[in-house]
């Protein structure tokens, strides 16, 4: 596919850019409870309830190690899909849907050594106006995370979580 | 318009105005006993005010014709004018031959009047110029004589001592009395002016306190403004919560759309729409919002601005009050001035 459409969010201050095959949709973080997961990594945020499906908030911020690292109520979740299940990426907001031609991304292997931290950044892409940080939803989790978070989920059961308030 | 009433107009003024004439007449009998010369007072026109003091009887044969008493009045009004044109006592030969004078009563160098005396001779010369003077007035030839030598002698330097003592009391009366005249006037315009200040003091008093209730209101009306303006603000909030939530449902239509394949494009192309739509909705309500908070910040200025408005009105207000109770006590002290000036 050589002109795919990516969802574009920003966290503080800058751009990054999800194919949307990979997002199920948006919503807003004030719109839901956020229920904590004891013994979780730090970067879970914890779980929320989206229609009847557990989904694990991820606090992009943390996960990037970005110095400013608290949620607002003005956040909104980008719900990804990765693999078979869901998870909320906890952005400042989501916006524009654009159209990106493989041209036009730079591939991240020219510009970094493989590091731990920029393994999920498929590309750069440059527009007129920004840079785009495109990441690859996938390898947001590490296997290690997949490990840790998926349990998480499978572990528990909606009735299981309104249990807890 | 002080200059022009504190210089009087006296072309019209009389003697009677201007002296005490009772006073005079005691003035003058009381002087001529004493001195022992006859005196009477006239106007401009040679008419006496008072009646005349201690007549000779030489001088009532003389007013007994018709022709005596026209030579005596032309013979007043030759000496009136001789000291009026002098503008001071003179003594003169009255055509029946008696040594006179007549004294000038001036206001301000015109002459309002004259005191006339005399009767008197320096000395008896012969009977023939009396008889003489008898045939031409038409009078008894040996009464008018046996008259003349009743004459009292006097010299001509008692006789003008005299004039001048007469001449000196007339002249003070005349003075203090225009004295007294110019002060009434003077305190009649410090009267009205400080009416006129008076009344304007009161004027600006209600201008004052117009300005200062018509602040109030416009304070009132612009604090009604500003609660509409953050009505508005109220009202923005809720649009822009709207925007957001068309937004949210265009995302999420697009992104439905691009899941859904070539069999969403149509779809894709509406919820593109729905995104511009909310997307320029959201501006809308930004600029409005810059609208409104430079409209609220004008309210404060303007507010600002009326206060200084209203306390400047108070101290505008309290100004007047303190000028009107110094003019109070300025008018109390003219008038009694004025009272002084009117007592005669």
């Amino acid at each position: 596919m050589s002109n795919a459409q990516f969802i574009i969010f920003e966290l503080e201050k800058q751009q990054y850019g999800i194919r949307i095959d990979f997002v199920n949709g948006i919503n807003k973080l004030k719109d839901f409870l956020i229920y904590n997961v004891p013994n979780s990594p730090t970067f879970i945020e914890g779980i929320i309830n989206l229609r009847g499906k557990v989904i694990p908030l991820y606090n992009l911020r943390k996960r990037f190690n970005l110095a400013n690292n608290n949620i607002t109520k003005e956040d909104e979740i980008l719900i990804a899909i990765v693999d078979d299940f869901m998870i909320g990426l906890i952005v400042n907001e989501v916006i524009d849907i654009v159209k990106i031609s493989d041209e036009d991304i730079e591939p991240t292997n020219r510009l970094f050594s493989n590091n731990i931290y920029s393994t999920f950044i498929s590309g750069i892409a440059k527009t007129n106006e920004h840079m785009i940080i495109i990441l690859d939803v996938q390898k947001v989790l590490t296997a290690e995370e997949q490990d840790l978070v998926v349990p998480l989920i499978e572990g528990q059961n909606i009735e299981a979580i309104n249990d807890k308030i | 318009m002080s200059n022009e009433k504190t210089t009087m107009n006296l072309t019209n003024i009389k003697l009677q105005d201007v002296i005490d004439i009772d006073f005079l007449q005691k003035f003058q009998d009381d002087f001529a006993t004493a001195i022992g010369l006859a005196s009477v007072t006239v106007d401009t026109n040679g008419i006496p005010v008072t009646n005349p003091s201690r007549y000779t009887r030489f001088c009532n044969y003389v007013h007994s014709t018709k022709i005596g008493d026209n030579r005596c009045a032309e013979s007043h009004r030759k000496g009136g004018e001789e000291a009026a044109r002098l503008g001071k006592p003179v003594t003169y030969e009255c055509h029946a031959g008696l040594i006179d004078f007549a004294a000038p009563i001036m206001l301000e160098g015109q002459l309002i009047g004259t005191i006339l005396g005399g009767q008197v001779l320096e000395n008896f010369q012969n009977e023939d110029k009396y008889k003489q003077i008898a045939s031409e007035i038409n009078v008894d030839e040996a009464a008018f004589v046996s008259a003349a030598k009743e004459i009292r002698l006097m010299s001509n330097e008692e006789i003008l001592a005299a004039a001048e003592v007469l001449y000196f009391v007339a002249n003070s009366m005349a003075k203090n009395w225009y004295h007294q005249r110019k002060l009434a006037d003077a305190t009649d315009t410090l009267n009205e002016s400080l009416n006129q200040i008076a009344a304007t003091m009161e004027q600006l008093a209600a201008s004052a306190q117009e300005v200062n209730n018509s602040q109030k209101m416009l304070n009132a009306e612009i604090n009604n403004v500003n609660t509409m303006s953050e009505q508005i603000s109220e009202v923005l909030d809720f649009i822009k919560e709207i925007a957001d939530e068309t937004r949210m449902l265009g995302l999420n239509a697009a992104i439905e759309a691009a899941r859904a394949g070539t069999a969403g494009l149509g779809f894709g192309v509406v919820a593109e729409e729905i995104r511009k739509l909310s997307s320029e909705s959201k501006q809308t309500v930004a600029k409005i919002r810059s609208f409104v908070d430079k409209i609220q910040a004008s309210i404060k200025n303007t507010v600002k601005i009326g206060d200084t408005t209203i306390s400047a009105t108070e101290e505008q207000s309290a100004a007047v009050q303190e000028m009107t109770a110094s003019i109070e006590e300025i008018s109390s002290l003219s008038e009694s001035l004025n009272e002084l000036a009117h007592s005669k």
